[in-house]
């Protein structure tokens, strides 16, 4: 048996590891390029959303390099993606695709569903399985560690993309490292090379937060490498939402009834969205607020072409930010998206942030000036 | 066309009992209100509201909703916008249910679960919204909550759950009057699967039913009973309802063909139609997949249905069917 999955940004590198601890034989699926598209959208619904289309693609593409066990997640629910693996699957079937979908119900009690099919598929013991996660679950932070601090320094390297040569070094090392110390020292090598990037503090950035539908706003791929363009073009781009961060939720604190910082969202939504409609749609509202509440100067809000909820969330958005006074960018994702487009929608929207902040001070600035100097605001964001 | 058969009975119900002072309330002649009229609309008067039901779908509705909904909405969601905004501020209220389950795996897409929130998108051209919660996830008091508050806002707290019980009766005894396909002339037999908004709807589903019985085919939208259940892992109700209804014709053999009406952008039908083709393939009946969005031109439409109706008959004549 060889197990593969779907690729969602650095995800492949705490799976390989996580089913590689547990001696099973991973394929992981090559990096999603135009030829996963391709394959994927010759063989998908039309108007079904990209990242099922994506994920198709590397199945092919994994099976292709021997694997027949394909790890997905299902559930029921209102967006579309709990029903994703029993289409893919027989699509997979009229392909001639040796092998088959092994689905993880994650809707309720997720962190004992995949604990099970991890058992399943390893025969190993519960400690060395809640070992492997453990290990999984630690470099993922660490890769998330990296990114939070590359969205943050990026825009004022003075020598635009040495972060992003850096970083393919730092995930690789993070991938083959073990765990423990050995992962501590080698993630901590990398924050410090990061952090001595020549950079222009002086320069003026504006903060916007990048917000969406879960799946484009973590997948290069998807959103052609938007992190980087963002940089690239001087804005700090704040993100939201993590894998980590989705799996506190449906692993541990479901299970803890913790209320986690979602529910925050979820209040500040409640005006324009008033119900969770599963995907992300109540939280891109949330969120908006929030980067208003931060004082960022603007929103980029993704979504794959045909995702419901955010369909919904579309009908508030405008509201939501003439309300707060955010500007908000939405752009659609889906496999007509050029480079091209998307570079010259986000050049124009930085240029009509530049504008905005001109002649006031910078909304943090101006903050400051408001609160007395004892109540300045701490900016979780960059923790 | 449009609406199913009523009996005419729930419509007497509503005038009985207006005075001058009742408050009006207005219902989208659009999505849940074509499956859940007598439901809403006996749980309206049942609070002594005056209730307004949008016309039917016309050129000046739906130009309202396609300005002024977000472009990729499916057309229905469309049509909703637009019987909203023609409601506008007509009435008191507008009713806008927002229906998240109803039990077990009986769920509803997004759009229906935010629809409160789609109209409020509009508050400044339409009456307040009320909105009633149905989510059988949860704690039966939540939906208890949701109705009282809403009889509240009418002037009779204490009587929403007793209201909506008397809605969810009128429902039940209610029966659709489709035409059974026996008294229908014509040969051959087509079973046309879509959702009630589409198919019911005379813009949004292009009127497909009598397009097709002017060719002079037998069409049927409803089957009986059968003992195959949809897949577990299907989850939304309105296309567990329709596998059932495919499941019966194969069960029953008693069509030649399938024509399925999906909205263009309807995300649970982007998979579900996957599930009827393959359906269809096992059965060796012959399917026509028909997209619907308000790009489509009626010509084109006509020369689709022709032609599959001409390779069904072909079929017939060949003895290739099963039925």
């Amino acid at each position: 048996m060889k197990v593969s999955f779907p690729q969602l940004g650095p995800l492949h590198i705490p799976l390989r590891t996580l089913l590689t601890e547990l001696d099973l034989d991973v394929v992981v699926p090559p990096p999603t390029t135009k030829r996963t598209l391709d394959i994927g959208v010759r063989h998908s619904p039309e108007f079904v959303c990209l990242p099922y289309k994506l994920m198709l693609g590397n199945f092919v593409e994994a099976a292709a390099q021997g694997a027949d066990t394909f790890l997905m997640v299902e559930g029921p629910g209102l967006c579309r993606l709990g029903f994703y693996a029993e289409t893919q699957q027989a699509a997979l079937a009229e392909l001639g695709v040796a092998g088959s979908i092994l689905p993880v119900d994650v809707s309720e009690n997720a962190l004992l569903q995949f604990l099970r099919t991890l058992q399943k598929l390893s025969g190993k013991p519960w400690h060395k399985i809640v070992g492997a996660l453990g290990l999984g679950l630690a470099k993922l932070r660490a890769i998330e560690r990296l990114d939070r601090l590359a969205l943050q320094l990026r825009p004022r390297e003075i020598q635009p993309g040495t972060m992003d040569t850096i970083l393919p070094r730092a995930l690789k090392e993070i991938d083959e490292v073990g765990g423990g110390a050995n992962l501590r020292r080698t993630s901590e090598r990398w924050v410090a090379e990061l952090r001595a990037v020549p950079r222009d503090e002086d320069r003026r950035v504006v903060k916007v937060g990048l917000i969406g539908e879960f799946f484009v706003v973590l997948d290069p791929f998807s959103n052609r490498n938007v992190e980087q363009l963002l940089g690239k073009n001087g804005v700090q781009a704040v993100k939201f939402l993590y894998a980590s961060d989705w799996l506190d939720f449906h692993f541990f604190l479901k299970l803890l009834h913790v209320v986690p910082e979602q529910h925050s969202v979820a209040q500040a939504a409640k005006p324009y969205i008033g119900y969770d409609l599963s995907g992300d749609g109540q939280k891109s509202l949330g969120q908006t607020v929030i980067c208003a509440e931060r004082h960022y100067d603007g929103v980029v809000h993704l979504m794959p072409f045909s995702c419901m909820p955010e369909i919904v969330a579309l009908y508030q958005l405008p509201r939501a930010s003439a309300d707060h006074d955010i500007p908000v960018l939405s752009v659609t994702v889906d496999e007509k998206l050029a480079d091209a487009g998307l570079e010259t929608r986000i050049e124009a929207f930085v240029d009509l942030l530049r504008l905005r902040a001109k002649d006031t001070p910078t909304r943090s600035e101006r903050s400051c000036l408001a609160a007395p100097p004892s109540s300045a605001v701490k900016d979780k964001s960059l923790q | 066309m449009g609406l199913p058969g009523y009996n005419s009975g729930v419509a007497q119900r509503i005038h009985l009992g207006r005075d001058a002072s009742c408050l009006r309330v207005g219902l989208p002649r659009a999505l849940l209100n074509y499956d859940e009229l007598p439901l809403w609309q006996t749980f309206l008067s049942e609070l002594g509201a005056e209730v307004v039901v949008s016309p039917e779908t016309n050129r000046t509705v739906l130009a309202e909703g396609l300005k002024w909904s977000v472009d990729e909405s499916c057309l229905p969601v469309k049509a909703f916008v637009g019987h909203l905004l023609t409601l506008g501020t007509t009435t008191d209220y507008l009713l806008v249910p927002r229906l998240v389950n109803r039990g077990a795996q009986n769920y509803y897409c997004p759009k229906y679960a935010g629809l409160p929130d789609i109209a409020r998108s509009f508050s400044s051209k339409i009456a307040p919204v009320l909105e009633v919660t149905v989510d059988l996830r949860h704690q039966p008091r939540a939906l208890s909550a949701s109705l009282e508050s809403v009889a509240r806002q009418l002037g009779r707290p204490g009587c929403g759950m007793k209201a909506y019980k008397k809605g969810l009766a009128a429902q039940r005894s209610e029966t659709f009057c489709s035409e059974p396909s026996e008294s229908q002339p014509g040969s051959l037999t087509i079973g046309l699967l879509g959702r009630s908004y589409s198919l019911r709807d005379p813009l949004v589903g292009y009127d497909v039913l009598t397009r097709l019985r002017r060719q002079g085919v037998r069409v049927v939208t409803e089957s009986s009973g059968t003992a195959v259940e949809p897949p577990s892992k299907l989850y939304w109700e309105q296309d567990r309802r329709l596998f059932r209804i495919a499941a019966g014709w194969f069960a029953a053999k008693r069509v030649h063909g399938i024509i399925h009406a999906i909205s263009f952008e309807c995300g649970p039908d982007a998979l579900f139609a996957e599930l009827v083709a393959h359906m269809c393939r096992k059965a060796g009946v012959p399917l026509l997949p028909l997209i619907l969005d308000e790009h489509i031109e009626e010509v084109g439409l006509v020369t689709r249905l022709e032609a599959f109706i001409d390779l069904l008959a072909a079929r017939v004549k060949q003895g290739r069917c099963t039925q």
